[in-house]
């Protein structure tokens, strides 16, 4: 069953192609152990950082003996430290995401699996949070052991409560202090609006990727005639005669809706992503989000 | 704009619940099939986006109603039929001919065929524009222009309002001359010369003939006029008329009288009915006829013992036209006149105007030639109290105020003139045509001298002899004079010898007896005149009746003054019926006659299709409401087409994806 599951979650094929990737971040940030990320810390790794003038006391080791033999003054050469990374998956487990074929829900656990997975490898701390009423928090993960700690997480959640983004991200911020990076996986439909939540994310100074994931129904509805179309969150009731019109203004403003998202995560140094469903998870991580720079 | 439903009043009521259905359709709720939807947030903001206006909206919405309701509007409005006046099809100056006739009295329409070109009539003048020009004639034997051409609405519908019909018969010619004259004032008169010019320019008319049509075509060339025949009355129209009625006395038997009358049957059934024969109002006789469609029968009836009265023959069947049902006849009453016979002692003569067949008629008087000068027998000449005067071998001074025989004499101040007597004489001929002579033979009579006559212009020779001519007469004034250009007496040595032998023949006081007829105006006891309604009616009353009254059917009294004319005639016969002529002192009836409709075209009233008028065929337009109204439904059919094609484009945009 386990089996079944994480095959579906992380295809072994992709498995071999994540353990050679990293994930990229655009800020440096201070870890807490030692890991295989540079810090901006002076460590001991093997990376040359830069010399300063040997002041009494200073580790006889790391003394230029070659600079002094030239010029007769003492350098004390540094390194570069070394460090791990948190990496937060935080995935929206509300019933929207439960959508399309495959549902959105799975497609946003996959891609947490894998990029999960690509953090653990790197030795980074990775941290899965779903999204809801209360939201679930992973143990901290670290090394490719805990894989099937994650995939165990992965699979004990299903997508239920109805939440506003907001309030979920807010309980976030207030355990996770510390920097890192946040990949949100989400729709982006919240009644009351995304903004807020993301402003929070970047009150933390955290590197944030938002993947927007939207299935094909979202993307191109294939609906017609005289509809009651009910919200499957709140039971929101909308009577609408569809028409060729009424369709094409709709995606109209799907695009205006998803564009605003892009500029609004642009404009605050954010990373916005849209994802679709039916794409496959090895497409979206292997070559969609490659080309994007989320790895490498 | 004016209106002509279509529709009666349930089919309006099942009309008007068609739109509140339609709305009632779009207030159920329409039954939306639910779909689950990841967020209706999208689409919600979709909508917003769509309801940016909330009336266009809703006006949007429910635009599939709306032109529904439109294309029901339009289909009211087209079932309304609105119309214009059509003036354009009216014409700037029309003439409207209203037929009132005989025959437009039939009510196979409703009232009577008058009332309904009356109506007709308005309708036209309603369609006139301000500026336009018309001009009411009514018809019937003669035109009448009730009002000439005048915009003046008002007037127009006064002069169609003022027509009322006549017992007439019908004659379009007059009519049409008159209007003819209006509309081509110009006409040229001298068709092949090129260089005689319209003097003033033609105006174009539109003529209306509202008429049945029986009436004789009329030979005339229309010109400028467009004639319109709007025919009145309905093709089944039913009717039996008298179209004959004619009284006679026996030839053989006196106090016998026949009656016969002729009855046609115009309609298109077989038809039983009763001829009753009326007296003085006393049913005296009754016949059952049975008469094919289109055929006419013969019925006579024989009276006995009447001298004088009145016959009146009813058809007792009820049809369209009433009318020709009823026929008059009359019979004179025996007139007596006063003659004075002027001689100086002729035994023979004062003999023949003593048979008892003159003296029914006549009372004679006897004057000697001495008394001729006396100033009682002048003011007895100049009197006109005396119907004839006959002058044997003598002649007055100056011509009486009467009719007069001259016997061996020509009148006073006059052109006759009369050759020497020479003889013998043989009369070889004579005008056995003429009143004066009928039953007269004078083959046989022997003439020992007598004269030739040359006549005064108008004169007509009866009889000729060898010599010449005999016997003349001649008009005077209103009077007439005869003249035997021979003495019936002949003085000689031996002393008064006859002259001829004529007195004893049988012919003598049959001459005689003619000339108190003719001559003095005593017609026997017989059929009365009859005329048909409308025509003048000359009586032959005595001209020492200075005053006459007569009685019409109505029981008015007309006065009647000679004047100088020494004819009375009278016009007033409009209505059929028995007119009686009495004197203005007395109480005698002096004249009847009858006025009836004697006339095959009037009684046929089934409507004539088309008119031949000159060389012209003038085809009937059956609806004159068509005629005169624009109509706009055609186009308001074309319209809710297109509002139903565009209801359709928006229902299909609606659901197409």
């Amino acid at each position: 069953m386990v089996a079944r599951s994480a095959q579906e979650l992380l295809p072994p094929q992709l498995l071999a192609r994540l353990e050679r990737m990293e994930l990229v971040s655009r800020k440096v940030f201070r870890g807490r152990l030692k890991g295989e990320r540079r810090s901006r810390r002076k460590g001991q790794s093997v990376e040359f950082a830069d010399f300063r003038n040997y002041v009494p006391g200073d580790d006889l080791r790391f003394v230029d003996w070659n600079l002094y033999a030239r010029l007769d003054k003492l350098f004390l050469k540094l390194f570069l430290e070394e460090e791990d990374l948190h990496v937060f998956f935080l995935v929206d487990a509300s019933p929207s995401m439960d959508f399309g074929e495959p549902t959105k829900f799975l497609v946003a656990k996959q891609i947490a699996a894998a990029l999960g997975f690509v953090g653990m490898c790197r030795g980074d701390r990775v941290r899965i949070e779903f999204l809801g009423a209360e939201n679930t928090t992973s143990p901290i993960l670290r090394g490719r052991s805990q894989l099937w700690r994650m995939i165990d997480f992965l699979e004990s959640v299903e997508p239920d409560q109805v939440f506003y983004l907001t309030d979920a991200v807010k309980r976030f911020c207030w355990r996770h202090t510390g920097r890192g990076i946040v990949v949100l996986l989400t729709d982006l439909m919240d009644k009351n609006g995304y903004e807020p939540a993301l402003r929070l994310l970047l009150g933390q100074q955290m590197d944030v990727f938002v993947l927007q994931i939207l299935s094909p129904e979202e993307l191109e509805p294939e609906l017609a005639g005289d509809l009651k179309l009910v919200d499957c969150e709140d039971h929101d009731e909308t009577e609408i005669s569809v028409t060729t019109a009424v369709v094409k203004r709709y995606q109209q403003t799907l695009a205006a809706f998803v564009e605003g998202a892009r500029r609004f995560c642009a404009q605050r140094g954010m990373i916005h992503l849209l994802t679709r469903s039916d794409q496959g998870v090895d497409v979206i991580v292997g070559q969609y989000l490659r080309e994007r720079g989320l790895v490498r | 704009m004016n209106w002509a439903p279509m529709l009666s009043w349930p089919w309006w009521l099942a009309m008007a619940s068609v739109p509140p259905l339609i709305i009632m359709l779009y207030f159920l709720k329409l039954r939306r099939q639910p779909v689950e939807v990841p967020s209706t947030y999208l689409w919600r903001r979709t909508l917003e986006d769509l309801h940016v206006n909330s009336i266009w909206q809703r006006l949007r919405r429910n635009i599939l109603l709306f032109l529904q309701l439109l294309v029901i509007a339009i289909l009211v409005l087209a079932l309304l039929r609105p119309g214009m006046r059509g003036s354009d099809t009216v014409g700037d100056r029309v003439i409207l001919m209203i037929d009132n006739s005989a025959s437009m009295q039939a009510v196979d329409v409703a009232a009577n065929r008058v009332a309904e070109a009356k109506q007709r009539a308005l309708h036209i003048i309603d369609a006139l524009d301000t500026n336009d020009a018309a001009m009411v004639i009514a018809f019937s034997d003669a035109a009448d222009v009730r009002q000439t051409f005048t915009t003046d609405k008002r007037r127009l519908r006064a002069a169609v309002d003022s027509i009322a019909p006549t017992y007439r018969t019908t004659d379009l010619t007059e009519a049409l001359r008159a209007a003819s004259g209006l509309a081509n004032p110009g006409r040229t008169s001298q068709i092949e010369d090129l260089n005689d010019i319209q003097v003033a320019e033609a105006l174009p008319a539109n003529v209306f003939i509202l008429s049945d049509g029986g009436f004789a075509p009329p030979q005339l060339d229309l010109g400028n006029l467009k004639t319109t025949y709007l025919p009145i009355g309905q093709p089944t129209a039913q009717n039996v008329g008298i179209v004959g009625f004619t009284v006679d006395r026996n030839a053989e038997r006196e106090d016998q009288v026949e009656a016969f009358a002729r009855v046609q049957n115009f309609g298109s059934q077989v038809v039983d009915t009763n001829l009753n024969l009326y007296l003085d109002d006393q049913l005296i006789d009754a016949r059952a006829v049975t008469i094919e469609p289109q055929s006419v029968s013969g019925v006579s009836f024989d009276i006995h013992n009447l001298e004088s009265g009145v016959l009146k023959l009813v058809v007792d069947h009820q049809d369209d036209l009433s009318v020709d049902n009823i026929a008059f006849a009359g019979l004179d009453p025996p007139k007596v006149l006063d003659v004075v016979l002027v001689t100086a002692g002729n035994v023979a003569l004062e003999a023949a105007l003593k048979t008892s067949q003159v003296t029914s008629i006549a009372n004679v008087r006897l004057a000697t030639p001495e008394e001729l000068d006396s100033p009682q027998f002048q003011s007895l000449l100049r009197s006109g109290t005396i119907d004839l005067f006959v002058f044997d071998d003598c002649r007055p001074a100056v011509p009486p105020e009467a009719s007069a025989l001259y016997i061996n004499a020509v009148p006073p101040e006059s052109p006759w003139k009369m050759t020497a007597a020479s003889g013998p004489l043989f009369v070889i001929d004579s005008n056995r045509s003429h009143p004066l002579m009928q039953y007269v033979d004078l083959g046989t009579v022997r003439i020992v001298e007598g004269s030739s006559l040359e006549l005064p212009p108008g004169g007509t020779e009866l009889a000729r002899t060898d010599a010449g001519v005999l016997i003349g007469i001649a008009p005077r004034d209103a009077y007439l004079d005869a003249v035997v250009a021979m003495p019936l007496n002949r003085k000689s040595d031996q002393g008064t010898l006859p002259n001829t032998d004529w007195p004893i023949k049988r012919s003598f006081p049959v001459f005689f007896f003619n000339a108190l007829q003719t001559l003095g105006g005593a017609v026997a006891t017989s059929a009365s005149k009859s005329v048909l309604p409308g025509r003048p009616v000359p009586l032959s009353v005595t001209t020492r009746v200075a005053t006459v009254h007569v009685e019409t059917p109505a029981g008015e009294v007309v006065q009647l003054e000679r004047g100088n004319t020494p004819q009375l005639v009278f016009t007033d016969t409009e209505r059929p019926g028995i007119y009686r002529v009495r004197g203005a002192d007395n109480d005698r009836i002096l004249q009847l006659f009858t006025v009836n409709l004697f006339s095959e075209r009037e009684s046929d009233i089934v409507p004539v299709p088309d008119l031949q008028i000159g060389v012209e065929k003038v085809t009937g337009t059956a609806n004159q409401e068509e005629l005169v109204r624009v109509e706009y439904w055609r186009w308001l059919l074309l319209l809710a087409l297109v509002v139903l094609g565009i209801e359709w484009y928006v229902y299909n945009r609606r659901i197409a994806v």
